[in-house]
């Protein structure tokens, strides 16, 4: 080992495990340009964009990219806007007993297996299950809850929360307690002092927060499978369908591209703004 | 402004068995300033932050002006609060924060805009409206703080160990700023703070705390020269304590014989037997040889010289009396140096009997 340069030393693991993602990587995206045989087999004597233009002239492909971005906004939104209070009275709780069960809440959440809960979701959610039994005993029709759209928010929902929850609490933490106290002092109520010093405060969390959320629901693949009844399909089950059931592999490994190409994109535009409420923030931080 | 008269009657606050204030009783007059001085720890944040209704007491009550305030919530207090670190909102320029009060308040648009600009020129920051906090000074930002919490007409102004966070350079100049403010504006004020010279600066009068309880209040000079107990004592300052019993009293007037055999009359209202400490502040022992003539109306006793120091502008002396008892005395600095002599050297310590303080132990 070179001495004076323990640098080498130091980045070569990364470089190995990064080398060795990015080439599994490599792989799947150069067999998108490759064509498929009747038998399910790979072609390498075709070689094209012929899988992407097929993406795009396929209306059931373009329709998945589109709700599967439709879905995953909407779970931001409907998770960010859970989560704003539930992080904020965490940050806030003055019990240590409390602030240990709602962080428990939280950790289950966010510990227990998918599988364990999307059974959990069906046994809460099913036809027979227990809301539905509630609104038999007590006079009600009967709502579908499984097996389509709002099954699958709302095991998402469940599932996001803690990503979420943890995240903005981070950010919420970071704004001293004396700034709401200022507020109360000179006459704000508790509402005006959320709107007016917590949420600005905070926005730069919650953009972050955003961004961690929408990428881990643009990528459920569990929930949409067990929950959606087949007919909410999100670009990972359609991928996944791609390659086990019509063993089109190449076509698959163009979707999954393409898909990733988009999701980049969003995250990108997501992080720009970021940037821009940073440097709004900068300002803020004088400790 | 407005000068309202301050008044906590029998305030406790307790956390779970800890006793955080206890019965604390105080009046601060209309148009003064009171500081609660303690060591940290001593309750009286926890009082200031009662006053300024973050905090419920757990008994008693807090009169502003005659009403009674303990269950008006904070915001609708008219309280000035200046926090520790001042907590200027940090998204907000130095105009928005001074305006975030009345805005609160829904006071129209020029009203808002006149009294910004007011405040502003009131602490002298009128170039700076639209500054965000973090491009002031300490100094600065401390200034607005005082200006956003004065902006809103409050009943009473709350200053939370207001220069702690200042270099020492800058605190002479703001504790200066500071009393000329509250004093051309009259409003009723309380400051926090640990720190004995701010304390003596900033206040009219001074409560001294400890362990939740106001032990003392007075004005400086009172709580300075006439400690009630050793902890007031201490705690304002370095100090000298002689044991002694009270020999004969009769008539406001007690004999004590303290350490030594020394003998001299106090006020004071003790029996016979009653064991005492005689308290005495280092700049007020005088000392000089053995023999020289005594002046009328002093207390002294034989000491022997122990060590001599030089601190800055004056000397701190150290003599040791005949039971051991080593006590503390200060000299200025005037012309040529002061001469003792060597350690060892006999001599007489002596203090003014009205600068002695007997305190039963």
């Amino acid at each position: 080992m070179d001495y004076k340069k323990p640098e080498v030393a130091f980045f070569l693991p990364i470089v190995i495990v990064i080398g060795l993602y990015g080439s599994a990587f490599f792989v799947f995206v150069a067999m998108s340009f490759y064509g498929t045989s009747s038998g399910g087999q790979i072609d390498t004597s075709v070689t094209g964009l012929h899988n992407y233009v097929r993406f795009f002239e396929s209306a059931s492909a373009l329709d998945g990219l589109y709700d599967t971005i439709l879905i995953s906004v909407l779970l931001t939104a409907i998770t960010l806007i859970l989560s704003f209070p539930f992080a904020y009275l965490l940050s806030r709780v003055s019990s240590s007993l409390v602030r240990r069960c709602m962080l428990g809440i939280v950790m289950v959440t966010f510990l227990s297996g998918g599988i364990t809960r999307a059974y959990a979701w069906m046994v809460v959610l099913g036809n027979n299950g227990l809301i539905n039994r509630l609104l038999v005993e007590v006079g009600l029709d009967r709502i579908p809850l499984l097996y389509n759209l709002s099954g699958v928010l709302t095991a998402l929902v469940h599932f996001l929360l803690p990503f979420c929850i943890l995240t903005l609490m981070g950010a919420f933490q970071t704004v001293p307690r004396s700034l709401e106290e200022a507020a109360a002092s000179l006459g704000a109520s508790r509402i005006r002092t959320f709107w007016r010093v917590m949420v600005p405060l905070t926005a730069r969390g919650a953009v972050g927060a955003g961004i961690l959320t929408f990428s881990v629901a643009i990528s459920s693949f569990l929930f949409p499978l067990l929950l959606g009844g087949g007919k909410v399909r999100m670009m990972s089950n359609q991928v996944y369908d791609l390659i086990f059931v019509n063993f089109d592999i190449p076509f698959a490994a163009a979707t999954a591209t393409i898909f990733l190409l988009v999701v980049i994109a969003a995250i990108a535009a997501l992080t720009f703004t970021l940037g821009v409420i940073g440097n709004e923030g900068k300002r803020g931080v004088n400790a | 402004m407005k000068s309202e008269e301050l008044r906590l009657q029998g305030v406790h606050k307790s956390y779970g068995s800890v006793k955080a204030v206890s019965d604390v009783s105080l009046v601060v007059e209309p148009g003064t300033t009171l500081t609660l001085l303690g060591p940290s720890g001593c309750g009286k944040t926890t009082l200031l932050r009662m006053i300024a209704g973050f905090v419920y007491p757990s008994a008693g009550r807090i009169f502003v002006g005659g009403s009674d305030i303990t269950d008006v919530p904070a915001a609708r207090r008219d309280v000035g609060v200046v926090f520790q670190n001042y907590a200027l909102f940090p998204h907000l320029t130095i105009a928005e924060n001074l305006a975030f009060g009345l805005r609160a308040r829904k006071r129209p648009k020029e009203e808002v805009k006149h009294q910004v600009q007011r405040m502003l020129s009131l602490v002298k920051l009128d170039g700076f409206a639209d500054r965000y906090p973090n491009q002031l000074s300490g100094g600065q930002q401390q200034r607005a703080a005082v200006a956003r919490a004065l902006a809103i007409d409050p009943r009473l102004l709350l200053l939370d160990e207001p220069l702690s966070a200042l270099d020492k350079n800058l605190r002479q100049a703001v504790q200066q700023e500071l009393r000329q403010l509250q004093r051309q504006l009259g409003i009723t004020t309380v400051v926090v703070t640990h720190d004995q010279e701010e304390a003596f600066v900033l206040s009219d009068r001074v409560a001294v705390m400890n362990a939740g309880r106001v032990l003392q209040v007075g004005t400086p000079q009172e709580v300075y020269d006439k400690p009630s107990n050793r902890f007031v004592a201490e705690f304002l300052g370095s100090g000298n304590f002689l044991n002694g019993t009270i020999v004969a009293s009769s008539g406001g007037r007690a004999e004590i014989e303290v350490v030594g055999g020394a003998r001299f009359q106090v006020a004071s209202n003790l029996p016979p037997g009653a064991r005492v400490e005689v308290f005495v502040r280092p700049e007020e022992v005088i000392l000089e040889p053995r023999g020289s003539v005594e002046a009328l109306g002093a207390a002294s006793i034989d000491v022997t010289l122990v060590e001599s120091r030089l601190v800055g502008g004056r000397v701190e002396v150290e003599v040791e009396c005949a039971g051991g008892t080593r006590l503390l005395a200060h000299k200025l600095r005037q012309g040529r140096s002061v001469q003792l002599g060597m350690p060892g050297a006999p001599l007489r310590a002596s203090a003014d009997l009205n600068s002695l303080v007997v305190m039963p132990v």
